[in-house]
């Protein structure tokens, strides 16, 4: 008997009380008779996040709820789902032998990120009648870093891999799914342990290009200066005319830069990074807004990748799993991908190709529910769990 | 999370668009700057003040032309939303700046020159996509 089962299902049905029921009959009918223990919830903000959650928690009252809203649409092996109306997707899961444990645990995060990583991490172990072998990790975007550190100190060498909520528009219209309900700024950890095998890959599709300067003036999110200038100039030199006009006037540049960001230099070795997307010009005082912290001190540099290869990155995360896990696709029983909304945005159509492309085959029955998000964080080796933009990872579950 | 524009900020913005859109405004045919005028009752801050729905029509063309995916890109790189516009919605010149811009990078040469042809049926008078940042 398997120690885990798991079924996917979405819809883009426009009434959310119908998305919801086709997306949870489609993923119920892979359980056959095992009681749905965890319910990872998604969907697009076309839909009321309250709403969703009710209809969830109706036709699974014995299941922990976690998850968080997409960018973009609901994604899987069969490409990008998104209606006129939005999407909704969920991956049920359950362990037919009662060996693998799951447990949710959730937090708001108010203005200590830290504070809430903690109380989260601590309510979701003591949910969990096993050690957690690895965390789905969900939260508002703003203080991840913070959020991380929190998880962290309660569960040391845990590995945590997840993304950020997104809305459509950056309007801060997303929602984090939590047991209790639905929240604006809140981070929601899934734990799974016991007798589980899991692979996980966490990649940044992106390579240095060379140039590289100090950060010699930042707060939080925004990099003021770079090399003692202002954070657009330095940008507008490496990014080129693309941006030109942003860097005069301001504006969003969330496209041009989309293959063109910055990374973080994560150690000495020169060969982590993680990837910064910058977002925003202020004109008036020529800082860049990111989705990450880039602290005074740091070493920032040009990093560069092609729409080609955001696109075989799927495969290559994928395979990196399997490898992690020591696991074939037919071994998988379940899977949550996160795919930088940034990337899917520069992708447009070619995502949704690319996807049935790199999920075929065996890895097509894989119930596989995918998120774009403004924000990914996984493990790296060496370092720990990390905030990063542009970034893709996926969990793999199977029987231990 | 990202850096938001300041009103300041936002106002000086505007203000670039607006004197770049007055110097398109040239190329716009004077009935469409006639009527303009007449509906506005004062000197039209760009060619499309006091017609409405452009953002509407733009979604609903794009919606059938490409796929709520697209509209969903569109949104993101417009940070606008899109969908709770109206035939009726009126829309300031930096929203229009946004969307053209937006618009342009989304859809090939033949797919503009079909939503002007487009847009042209539903607004009633001729629209011609550009960057304003051109």
């Amino acid at each position: 008997m398997s120690s885990v089962a798991a079924g996917v299902g979405q819809s883009t049905n426009e009434s959310t009380a119908a998305a919801v029921a086709e997306a949870i009959s489609a993923a119920r009918s892979k359980l056959g008779d095992v009681d749905p223990a965890l319910v990872f919830v998604t969907a697009t903000v076309d839909h009321d996040a309250a709403l969703v959650h009710q209809h969830v928690r109706e036709k699974l009252p014995g299941a922990a709820i976690h998850g968080i809203t997409t960018s973009l649409g609901v994604l899987g092996s069969g490409g990008v789902a998104l209606g006129p109306k939005g999407a909704v997707g969920v991956l049920v899961m359950g362990s037919p032998d009662g060996t693998a444990t799951f447990g949710v645990g959730s937090a708001a995060i108010e203005d200590d990120g830290a504070a809430a990583g903690a109380a989260a991490a601590e309510a979701m172990q003591a949910a969990m009648t096993s050690p957690a072998s690895v965390v789905l990790f969900n939260a508002s975007p703003g203080l991840e870093e913070d959020v991380l550190t929190g998880v962290g100190s309660t569960l040391p060498d845990v590995p945590a891999y997840g993304g950020s909520a997104a809305d459509h528009t950056i309007e801060g219209l997303w929602s984090v799914f939590t047991n209790d309900g639905i929240a604006s700024n809140a981070v929601s950890l899934a734990g799974i342990g016991g007798n589980v095998r899991v692979g996980a890959s966490f990649l940044v599709p992106y390579d240095t290009v060379g140039d590289s300067a100090t950060v010699t003036a930042a707060s939080g999110r925004t990099l003021q200066t770079v090399s003692e200038r202002p954070a657009a100039e330095v940008l507008g030199d490496w990014v080129g005319p693309g941006i030109a006009d942003q860097v005069q006037h301001g504006g969003n540049i969330l496209a041009q830069t989309a293959l063109n960001p910055l990374g973080l230099q994560l150690d000495d070795s020169g060969k982590h990074f993680v990837t910064l997307h910058p977002a925003q010009v202020d004109a008036d005082d020529g800082s860049v807004g990111l989705f990450a912290v880039a602290p005074t001190g740091s070493t920032v540099c040009r990093m560069r990748s092609t729409e080609d290869r955001l696109i075989t990155s799927i495969g290559e995360l994928m395979q990196q799993a399997l490898d992690d896990g020591g696991m074939k696709p037919a071994d998988v029983r379940a899977g949550v991908l996160i795919y930088c909304a940034g990337c899917a945005g520069a992708l447009g159509a070619a995502l949704h190709e690319g996807l049935r492309e790199h999920l075929a085959g065996e890895l097509a029955d894989v119930p596989l529910l995918g998120l774009c998000t403004f924000g990914e964080q996984g493990y790296v080796p060496g370092t720990g769990n990390v905030h990063s933009n542009l970034s893709l990872s996926v969990v793999l579950l199977g029987d231990g | 999370m990202h850096a938001a524009a300041t009103p300041a900020n936002a106002a000086g913005k505007l203000g670039t668009i607006a004197r770049r859109l007055r110097l398109r405004r040239r190329t716009v045919p004077a009935r469409v700057l006639a009527r303009t005028k007449r509906e506005a009752g004062t000197e039209p801050l760009c060619f499309t003040s006091g017609v409405a729905g452009e953002l509407f029509w733009i979604t609903s063309f794009v919606e059938s032309k490409k796929t709520a995916f697209a509209v969903a890109r569109l949104g993101m790189y417009t940070g606008l939303p899109l969908r709770s516009f109206t035939e009726t919605s009126e829309h300031q010149p930096l929203e229009l700046a946004r969307a053209f811009k937006a618009v342009l990078n989304l859809l090939d040469t033949a797919e503009q020159r079909e939503l002007e042809a487009y847009l042209q049926t539903h607004l009633g008078h001729p629209v011609q996509l550009y960057d304003p940042s051109l």
